[in-house]
């Protein structure tokens, strides 16, 4: 293989887990965002 | 949910970034080398090596954390180390993966048993168990107690990772900050030190948007129980 490919699959690699954990904690975000809506649902059932 | 400190740091990284790519790719000239192979190749070095310090400085945050809960048995000094182990795992993930992709051009193998590539899988493993320890185990003090020290006895093993390459004969290559024959040119030394700095943002950044969410995570979930209860 030639060595610019490992190089853009090093780079790739990197960019890849820096955007994807970024994805990860953006998922967390949405997913706390609906638990969050349903808490309140809870409490105001409660109520 | 993005506060003003967040989106400067947003901003300074992206610019930040932009800068390593024209000094990596385009300002730093190439280095002298056997091969055209390894001359590429060397330039993976400017983000492999900061995304192991990024690593290493993510591990001792946990060691602080881990001892700071242990003493103060504050739930804030765990959660600050939880999301620390993640971006620890996160970026020793990547050193592991770029490693053996510019070991394959230069050495001709992807992966060898030598005691910097062997301890850095050995921390990787750790901090994999201690992330699995948490997830497994159900939430409360015996959870924190026992993540705190693999938190510690872990982080024994990143001066090993550091040392190795003084302590044993490795065919991994020697530590290029050190005065002398193999030391940095200064275009590189800049290039690298920059990349290196960028990385801590990023860190920094990371690990503010990961805590907050778990603060949120952490406090959801207690009302939930609460409301359980009642």
């Amino acid at each position: 293989m030639d060595a610019y490919v490992y190089l853009f699959l090093a780079y790739s690699i990197i960019w890849l887990g820096i955007f994807g954990f970024m994805w990860y904690m953006n998922k967390k975000a949405n997913h706390i965002e609906q638990d969050m809506l349903l808490l309140k649902e809870m409490i105001d059932a409660k109520k | 949910m993005k506060s003003t400190i967040d989106k400067i740091l947003l901003v300074v990284l992206l610019i930040a970034f932009l800068v390593c790519m024209y000094l990596i790719f385009i300002w730093v000239p190439q280095i002298k080398a056997s091969n055209a192979s390894e001359q590429i190749a060397q330039k993976i070095f400017y983000f492999h090596v900061p995304s192991a310090w990024l690593g290493f400085l993510a591990f001792f945050i946990v060691f602080i954390t881990s001892v700071g809960y242990l003493w103060k048995r504050d739930r804030r000094y765990e959660l600050i180390g939880v999301a620390s182990a993640e971006i620890g795992v996160l970026f020793i993930t990547l050193v592991l993966l770029t490693g053996p992709i510019w070991a394959k051009p230069v050495w001709g193998i992807w992966w060898t048993w030598d005691a910097r590539l062997t301890s850095s899988l050995i921390l990787w493993l750790i901090y994999v168990a201690y992330l699995m320890l948490r997830r497994y185990l159900p939430d409360g003090s015996k959870r924190a107690n026992l993540s705190a020290v693999v938190g510690i006895l872990g982080f024994v093993d990143v001066p090993i990772v550091y040392y190795s390459i003084r302590w044993w004969e490795t065919q991994h290559p020697k530590a290029v900050m050190a005065s002398g024959e193999g030391s940095l040119a200064q275009p590189m030394f800049i290039a690298f030190m920059f990349s290196l700095a960028t990385f801590t943002v990023l860190y920094v950044y990371l690990l503010r948007k990961r805590y907050q969410l778990l603060v949120i995570e952490d406090s959801i979930n207690k009302q939930f129980k609460e409301m359980e209860i009642l």
